[in-house]
């Protein structure tokens, strides 16, 4: 057995996914959860909800705040660049790549 | 909105001492505060230790212990050590001390508030250490504060233990509330001439990540919080399944909260080694943008783990999936930051002094934690080590390099700043050796006792029969005899420090001939911090560049006509 | 020779105190998110949902409430507008907010009185408990945005802003916006599930 002949094409697994996916789908019905504290549905579904709500939150609120400054920076370099201002020379000891090393 | 225009005048007593706005009088109150409070919740572990090993006998100094009392040991014990020693050291001292220092600021954005931050802070002090003289005692729910424990007197002691717990908690987080504030906005408006984002030294970068994690992270425990003291005053059952309220509830609003504090403390400490470990190896740090774009992921990925802490706590096992994942796929990021450190050292001439010493011991300490960290991360396995000593050791293996050994190294490098003074090199080498060696005597045997089955918090492990085998009781006096030694060990770290103020060798502005900005003033910097507003030229970590004499290079320093650019 | 002549002017990205109060209501708002995941939680859990022995909320009358607190958004606006181009109405703008901020706290309170007459109070359910947790947190956050409305508009008056330096007015203007862009949400999930 060569290892070229074990190695599926892609159409292949496209169909051995929908095949997993297909045979995954009804454990819907399978959903007992014995360590929870409440059965109903109604909490499960409400603590899925506000867990996501609470990672939504944060990251949407720091997405804004960075997206604010960003544009303040970007303004701001615009600026510069439309004045005389050269801006502070930047000085590089060489571009040795062992010394910047990553 | 800008600093008082009284710079120039001598100004009285309690301005300068007490109601200052100087970071650098404000960071060394946060400082001394925090050390205070590390002594209080060093005394505590004392007890408990005592406690363990000799469970049931007079304790010297302190008498025989309750269970009760016990219970308020440990909660102290674990609330102080993460929010009145960790926080304020790492972040509220160190950042007021090096932020400005390090990126060219004369001072805070918001010095008014800076000193607000502290007296608030204060307070919350106050008022924690008044909770243990009140009638009832202490708060005894853990440093958790679970309800139902923590929601009704008739569980947690006295009425009023609980109750201030959670005023000082509320009170500590508007200080840092404000100081978290002031840090970010420092750093990204008052930044020198010349400094752009990645010029700025990891230390800032550390600590504006773990500024943000706090301050996105806070509010769910603010609430939390508030919604348990509406339980203990306002009769209302938010956590009361009685009333229809919901336990579970609180741990998930808790561990919002509560686990990325984990990386609060973590990185600042970080920060430390990252400035220490280039300038002890005379190399540039290795993948310093790898660094920064790690310690952002590091961040966003903690807001999404908090769940771990709930495995077994009667969270639906298809929630649990998912942050098993995210638990381990933080390490990933951490991993890199822990070998790009590893990878500094990598052909550097290393020179073992004091700071160093403790970094690298950080290095080493914190693997074994974040190693142990994995068996808890995957719910299959923590369902085994939940609640034992296993975890007890694991937290003590990643808090104590970042907090402790953080401190002593960030101590060890930035005294000669802050004091103007050098510390003994000697009498530091033999604290780092004891201080190294009894942290491990005192937590290794608790993995053992972990996977033993012994659990944590219980106060009398002889009640238990399985806990009264010789080895649990060989194991829990190794981590006694360890505790100890480890608190007198420091002894020596206070007797260096006591000696050094009076005593010691005058240090010069850049005695380890470091880069950064900090080092360019005087030691200790006057008021306003640098003679000249400096401008910077160049990255923080740029040690033995090719074709210059000298092996450092600072960053301040302008670069010679047609060279470079 | 290192004299580095041509040093950029430090001008702070954004106005530090924007800044600040930007950073202080992003951490607020995710403090209303744990509220209303609370909130959201123990409702989810409750068999029903008011007891049939507590009284119903006041929809109408606090949404009218609502609108009120909407429009105070808009004199807020009007009055960073008007301070960026000349400041002449400034102080009006600020004044009208405030009266409205202050009219919605006196209705609220008028029918917080009238709901503990009715009986609900934060012991007798946890729908009681909820609606005073929730609504009150807003509500004290409406308080201390008209304190800092109050203050800027002193300030204002007496000629502290213009088109040039008006932080004071922006960074007011962010958190009265916060705390009206909060209450729509609080409204519908308390009031009008």
């Amino acid at each position: 057995m060569t290892r070229r002949a074990a190695r599926p094409r892609w159409p292949q697994r496209l169909v051995g996914c929908a095949v997993l996916a297909a045979a995954l789908l009804p454990a819907r019905v399978g959903r007992a959860c014995s360590s929870c504290l409440s059965g109903a549905d109604g909490t499960r579904e409400a603590y899925y909800g506000t867990t996501l709500l609470l990672i939504v939150v944060p990251f949407a609120a720091l997405g804004v705040l960075v997206f604010w400054l960003r544009r303040a920076a970007q303004r701001a370099e615009r600026a510069r660049r439309a004045s005389t201002d050269p801006g502070v020379p930047r000085a590089r000891p060489g571009h040795d790549p062992a010394f910047h090393a990553g | 909105m800008t600093t008082a225009a009284a710079h120039a005048h001598p100004e009285s007593f309690l301005r300068t001492y007490v109601f200052s706005t100087d970071h650098k009088t404000i960071a060394k109150q946060y400082l001394v505060t925090g050390i205070f409070m590390g002594i209080v919740g060093g005394l505590l572990s004392y007890v408990i230790r005592m406690q363990l090993a000799n469970p049931g006998q007079s304790i010297p100094g302190y008498g025989v212990i309750g269970p009760q009392q016990y219970n308020a040991l440990v909660t102290m014990h674990g609330t102080i050590m993460i929010f009145w020693v960790a926080m304020p050291i790492l972040l509220a001292a160190l950042a007021n001390f090096l932020i400005p220092l390090m990126i060219g600021a004369k001072d805070m954005a918001f010095p008014r508030l800076n000193m607000m931050s502290f007296w608030v802070f204060f307070l919350s002090t106050v008022v924690l250490l008044v909770s243990f003289f009140v009638p009832g005692g202490a708060a005894a729910g853990g440093w958790t504060s679970y309800p139902p424990l923590s929601g009704t007197a008739a569980y947690s002691g006295g009425q009023w233990g609980v109750t201030l717990w959670l005023l000082a908690v509320a009170l500590e987080f508007v200080a840092f509330l404000m100081g978290g504030i002031n840090f970010i906005t420092t750093a990204i408006n008052l930044r020198a001439p010349g400094m752009r984002l990645f010029d700025m030294p990891l230390m800032v970068w550390m600590q504006v990540a773990a500024a943000v994690i706090f301050l996105f992270s806070v509010g769910p425990l603010i609430a939390g919080a508030l919604l348990l003291l509406l339980d203990r005053l306002a009769g209302t059952g938010f956590y009361a399944p009685a009333a229809g309220g919901d336990p579970i509830l609180f741990q998930h609003l808790f561990w919002f909260f509560g686990h990325p504090e984990v990386y609060v403390i973590l990185l600042p400490g970080f920060g430390v080694i990252a400035e220490i470990l280039p300038v002890f190896s005379r190399k540039p740090i290795f993948g310093y943008r790898m660094i920064v774009y790690a310690t952002i992921i590091t961040g966003i990925l903690s807001f999404i783990v908090w769940a771990h802490h709930q495995f077994i706590a009667g969270i639906d096992p298809r929630l649990a999936t998912p942050f098993s994942i995210t638990t381990i796929l933080i390490s990933v990021p951490v991993a890199v930051i822990l070998f790009s450190f590893i990878a500094t050292l990598y052909r550097g001439s290393i020179e073992l002094a004091s700071p160093m010493l403790f970094a690298l011991g950080t290095l080493a300490v914190f693997l074994l934690g974040g190693v142990t960290g994995i068996h808890l991360g995957v719910a299959a396995t923590d369902i085994y080590f939940h609640d034992t000593y296993f975890v007890v050791a694991h937290f003590h293996y990643t808090l104590i390099p970042p907090v402790a050994f953080g401190f002593f190294a960030a101590s060890y490098f930035w005294f000669p700043k802050m004091f103007g003074r050098m510390l003994n090199e000697r009498l530091a080498h033999v604290h780092f050796w004891l201080t190294f060696v009894f942290m491990n005597l005192t937590f290794l045997p608790q993995f053992k006792l972990g996977f033993m089955g012994h659990q944590r918090r219980i106060v009398t492990p002889t009640f238990f029969e399985a806990l009264r085998t010789p080895e649990v009781e060989q194991l829990q006096s190794m981590a006694t005899v360890g505790a100890v030694c480890l608190l007198l060990s420091q002894i020596l770290f206070f007797a260096n420090v006591a000696w050094s103020l009076r005593r010691g060798e005058k240090a010069a502005p850049n005695p380890w001939r470091a880069n950064t900005l900090e080092w360019t003033t005087p030691s200790p910097p006057g008021h306003g911090n640098f003679d000249t507003a400096p401008v910077v030229y160049r990255g923080p970590y740029e040690y033995s560049p090719p074709g210059r004499s000298e092996d450092w290079f600072p960053q301040n320093l302008a670069p010679e006509k047609g060279a470079g650019s | 020779m290192s004299a580095p002549g041509i040093a950029i002017e430090t001008k702070p990205l954004v106005p530090s105190g924007l800044l600040a109060v930007a950073i202080f209501v992003a951490s607020e708002a995710i403090f209303f998110a744990a509220l209303i995941s609370a909130f959201v939680v123990l409702r989810a859990q409750a068999l029903d949902w008011p007891p049939f022995d507590q009284p119903r909320l006041p929809v109408l009358v606090t949404g009218i409430n609502t609108a009120i607190l909407l429009l105070s958004g808009c004199t807020i606006h009007g009055a960073l507008r008007s301070v960026r181009a000349s400041g002449a109405r400034l102080t009006g703008w600020l004044a009208a907010t405030a009266v409205l901020g202050a009219l919605f706290l006196a209705i609220q309170g008028y029918e917080w009185v009238r709901l503990v007459g009715f009986g609900l109070t934060t012991s007798s359910s946890l729908y009681g408990a909820t609606f005073y947790a929730l609504v009150g947190a807003h509500g004290v956050h409406v308080l201390a945005a008209l304190v800092v409305v109050l203050v800027v508009a002193v300030r204002g008056y007496r000629g502290r802003y213009g088109a040039a330096e008006h932080t004071g007015v922006a960074m007011c203007h962010l958190y009265w916006l916060f705390v009206v862009a909060v209450w729509p949400v609080l409204y519908a999930l308390v009031y009008l599930r």
